[in-house]
């Protein structure tokens, strides 16, 4: 990675397009550091389950840790200003003119096209975990040319974890816990 | 300390409480939010509380930050919300880089990496089920699921779209509902909200 500046500058557009908060700032990150191989996806997903796990929001907390692997120290401070410095700036600008803001049909329009995306964008981020937990050999367009498969036990973990986020009251952090414990015997 | 000092001192103290315990974030922070802005203080209406949300989830951004700046401007100015904002950014940063400072010693350890393949399996389900919990509010017409299916698909096959894909769905809400009659009320009027 070519230094500080690229990484603040890579955190300022991430930000600007952060709408829906932190999972979809998690969707950029991915494809910024994983996909261009500044960060293995392993480590990256190790990365956000600390970063959910740990106090603090989970956008900012990746992005310290981002920071803090490719840049050090400095990079960490940076990335985390960086990532939260334009959403500032425009909550900002929006409280002083917020009665014309919230009463303007183009900003509402767009945000009706950019809300729904940012659910399929959502899944789509939670697949790409799904196929750095619980594949090898890749992801599913490998799996479909007959190179990647599944991990059994991965899989099982998953779909339990998933069954009970998506059923129960239980609260996210304590999944998180339980699997940690799990994995060890698991794997 | 002056009176004015004091009020930053406690601005910067609320929001570092805020950003130190916002785990994993978003609308669960809202009963904290309430007993910190308008319970103990009376820094906020129920009113602003709700504007809160709404602004937060039509701007990008951290809902921790974005009420930070917020709060802060009413308390105190610009000021006020640089303070409030550092409050509540500096938690992630000491934390995060304690871990971050441990992070490559630990995890040579076998027993942290089978954990963390325990946690990843987690993680993704919890990510996934976000979203699929997030569909019942957002997707409520058929232009809704076209584009979040189109967005899901695009993002898929290119994960470098992202960006495009964002875009690409804004300037689709802006034509599609800028060119629907104004005076018959759509279906998708009271689209919800997509934050997390």
């Amino acid at each position: 990675m070519s230094g500080l500046l690229e990484l603040i500058a890579v955190f300022l557009k991430i930000s600007i397009f952060s709408f829906g908060g932190g999972y979809v700032m998690i969707g950029y990150m991915q494809n910024e550091f994983v996909s261009r191989g500044w960060i293995s996806a392993n480590d990256f997903a190790n990365i956000v389950s600390i970063s959910q796990m740990t106090p603090g929001p989970i956008g900012i907390n990746a992005a310290t840790f981002v920071g803090f692997t490719t840049e050090g120290y400095l990079g960490a401070v940076l990335a985390s200003v960086s990532v939260a410095l334009i959403p500032f700036i425009l909550v900002l600008l929006v409280s002083v003119f917020y009665d014309k803001y919230k009463s303007n049909k183009v900003i509402q329009n767009i945000l009706k096209g950019i809300r729904p995306a940012c659910v399929g964008l959502i899944i789509i981020v939670g697949v790409g975990f799904f196929e750095t937990a619980a594949m090898n050999g890749g992801g599913f367009k490998e799996f479909f040319a007959g190179e990647a498969f599944f991990d059994i036990k991965a899989l099982i973990l998953f779909a339990v974890s998933f069954v009970v986020l998506l059923k129960t009251k239980i609260s996210s952090i304590w999944v998180m816990l339980a699997s940690l414990a799990v994995g060890v015997f698991l794997f | 300390m002056n009176i004015a000092n004091n009020k930053l001192l406690t601005l910067f103290l609320v929001f570092f409480k805020v950003g130190l315990f916002t785990i994993g974030g978003g609308l669960a922070m809202l009963p904290l939010y309430r007993q910190e802005f308008s319970e103990k203080r009376d820094w906020l209406t129920d009113e602003e509380m709700v504007d809160i949300i709404a602004m937060t989830q039509s701007l990008p951004g951290v809902m921790a930050i974005n009420s930070a700046a917020f709060v802060g401007y009413r308390i105190a100015k610009v000021r006020g919300a640089i303070i409030a904002a550092l409050g509540a950014i500096l938690p992630s940063v000491i934390i995060i880089l304690a871990v971050g400072v441990v992070y490559a010693s630990v995890f040579r350890n076998e027993f942290v990496v089978r954990a963390f393949r325990g946690v990843q399996c987690a993680l993704a389900a919890m990510i996934v089920a976000a979203g699929i919990k997030m569909i019942k509010n957002t997707i409520k017409s058929v232009f809704a699921a076209v584009v979040a299916i189109s967005a899901g698909v695009w993002i898929f096959f290119d994960s470098t779209a992202i960006i495009y894909a964002i875009i690409a769905a804004a300037a689709a809400g802006g034509i599609y509902f800028g060119l629907k009659r104004k005076d018959r009320p759509a279906p998708n009027n009271k689209d919800g909200e997509a934050g997390a």
